[in-house]
């Protein structure tokens, strides 16, 4: 068993609200591209921005169901602001995972619905305005406006850049990137990294999870935490690394 | 086997038969059923909940129920009049050979027209109109949207997929029952009208035919006619989102879902037309002239 704590050390400080927690957990997929933890410990606070690397040829979004409560864990829990996902209160599930932004891996979009609709539907359906909102990130990541079209008729990369306004929208507590610079030209990644830091400012924290082996050089403000998926577990591999 | 062999004729027979068999499945088919009804019913109490709840009503629920009824609904009208159209000659012709042949007077016309089209012929059709086009496509859009992950990407949102999906399906499936049922009524009392008085089957003026049809018409029909299309409807609703959300494997069992959706829908409005008659009219034949 594993146990990575993710604690700034600030004595000073108070140590900041968990945010994600996985208690013991494990994960082992149901296919065999999928990435698999077995007891696990991870807490996540305020504001803290955690690489997880896996494997190339594994897949993470069903490891990303779990944390957002969609699928079971094999064992041990996963707490969201310290409340788990048991039982059948839905309604609270679903005001939990409102507080998720998430880039998702594959599909990630309602065919009948175009970008613009796929972008603002959680937003709108949780948020009472989030105009200024979709302007302000819409603007922050270089686009004039919204796509109209629908998603099969959007590039790849700027499909991409939609994912990160519709993932950063209605100042959410915790923000989940699976591969978020796939498809994405890497002079975006400056921009993106920027964002992130300013959500960290905010108290969001941050999961971004890749399988690239190095990232651009980029000092993320406070600085991340490094972890590499391996033998089912997750190992430490640096902090506030910025270049490997 | 042999133990079967020893017994008596009639018992061996019951043996091979394997009674207890038939039973088993006969039992299993009708739980099966009570399982289906109960996950109807399920689902039409949450969607009664959901709808009066105000939070539900957020922009894209709204939207997504102006976009189904403008499918459902407003798209459906001209294939609900073409079809009201068609029975209403059907009707008038059947009515005239059957005045022709009893030799009982033109005034039973209107009557029967309204009896026949308000009790039962413009609900059903107006049934049968929603769900070839729109059940069906419901829950092929469904089916298709649960083997893309598309449904469980709402779920990630934070968005209900009973609130998105299924509250507006079938809330509009329901509005749209009872308003082409109203559109269908008029179109075929309208065709009904113009064929009989193009062949004298019909001789008297628009109005004293149309004062002869709400001379009869009572509020008991009235009271008939609103359940009956709500029901329907909710039940056609219910079954195709069911049928449509319950898919499970890859996209080449979506016609499959798409062609027994039709035919449950199809079933259960039958079964609710006949059991609603008989509640309300506590008798079988229908179309009894008083």
């Amino acid at each position: 068993m594993s146990v990575v704590q993710t604690e700034t050390e600030q004595p000073v400080a108070p140590p900041k609200a968990v945010v994600l927690e996985l208690r013991d957990f494990s994960f082992h997929g149901s296919s065999e591209n999928s990435v698999r933890f077995t007891d696990i410990n991870l807490i996540v606070r305020e504001g803290e921005l955690i690489f997880i690397q896996v494997d190339p040829r594994l897949k993470s979004r069903e490891f990303v169901s779990v944390i957002q409560g969609l699928k079971p864990a094999t064992r041990g829990k996963v707490l969201f602001q310290d409340c788990d996902w048991e039982g059948n209160d839905h309604d609270r599930h679903f005001r939990m995972r409102s507080k998720i932004g998430r880039v998702y891996e594959g599909h990630a979009w309602v065919a009948n619905l175009n970008v613009a609709e796929n972008v603002t539907l959680p937003g709108l359906h949780h948020c009472v305005s989030i105009e200024n909102d979709v302007q302000h990130w819409a603007k922050r990541f270089g686009l004039t406006q919204l796509s109209n079209k629908r998603p099969a008729f959007v590039e790849p990369s700027q499909l991409q850049i939609h994912q990160w306004i519709r993932a950063f929208l209605c100042k959410p507590s915790l923000l989940v990137l699976e591969q978020p610079m796939h498809y994405a030209s890497s002079t975006m990644f400056p921009v993106l990294a920027e964002a992130i830091d300013e959500v960290r400012q905010a108290g969001c924290a941050v999961l971004w999870i890749t399988n690239n082996p190095g990232f651009p050089d980029h000092s993320f403000d406070p600085s991340a935490t490094y972890l590499r998926a391996e033998s089912e577990n997750l190992v430490a591999f640096g902090e506030g690394m910025n270049d490997e | 086997m042999q133990a079967i062999r020893e017994l008596p004729k009639p018992l061996r027979l019951l043996g091979i038969l394997n009674p207890l068999g038939v039973v088993e499945a006969l039992g299993r088919a009708f739980m099966g059923r009570c399982g289906s009804i109960a996950a109807i019913l399920a689902v039409l109490w949450g969607t009664a909940i959901l709808i009066i709840r105000p939070s539900t009503w957020t922009p894209p629920v709204r939207s997504v129920l102006s976009r189904q009824l403008l499918f459902t609904a407003v798209d459906g009208v001209l294939s609900g009049v073409r079809f009201g159209a068609a029975v209403g000659v059907v009707v008038i012709v059947q009515a005239a050979i059957w005045i022709d042949t009893l030799g009982i007077a033109q005034g039973v016309i209107a009557p029967m027209m309204w009896r026949g089209i308000v009790r039962e012929l413009a609900p059903l059709l107006a049934c049968l109109v929603v769900i070839g086009r729109s059940c069906i496509p419901i829950a092929t859009e469904l089916a298709t949207m649960m083997v893309n992950g598309e449904v469980e990407l709402l779920d990630a949102e934070g968005v209900d997929p009973m609130t998105y999906l299924v509250v507006p399906r079938i809330l509009s499936v329901v509005i749209s029952v009872f308003c082409l049922a109203i559109i269908i009524a008029t179109s075929m009392v309208a065709t009904g009208y113009m064929l009989g008085w193009a062949v004298d089957a019909i001789r008297v003026d628009l109005w004293t035919f149309l004062e002869g049809i709400f001379r009869q018409a009572n509020a008991r029909d009235l009271i008939f006619f609103v359940p009956k299309t709500i029901i329907a409807g909710a039940f056609a609703g219910a079954i195709c989102c069911i049928d449509g959300l319950n898919v499970r494997g890859t996209m080449t069992d979506i016609p499959r879902v798409a062609s027994r959706t039709g035919i449950r829908a199809l079933t259960a409005v039958l079964a609710i037309s006949a059991i609603l008659s008989v509640v309300f009219y506590g008798r079988f034949l229908m179309l009894k002239i008083v």
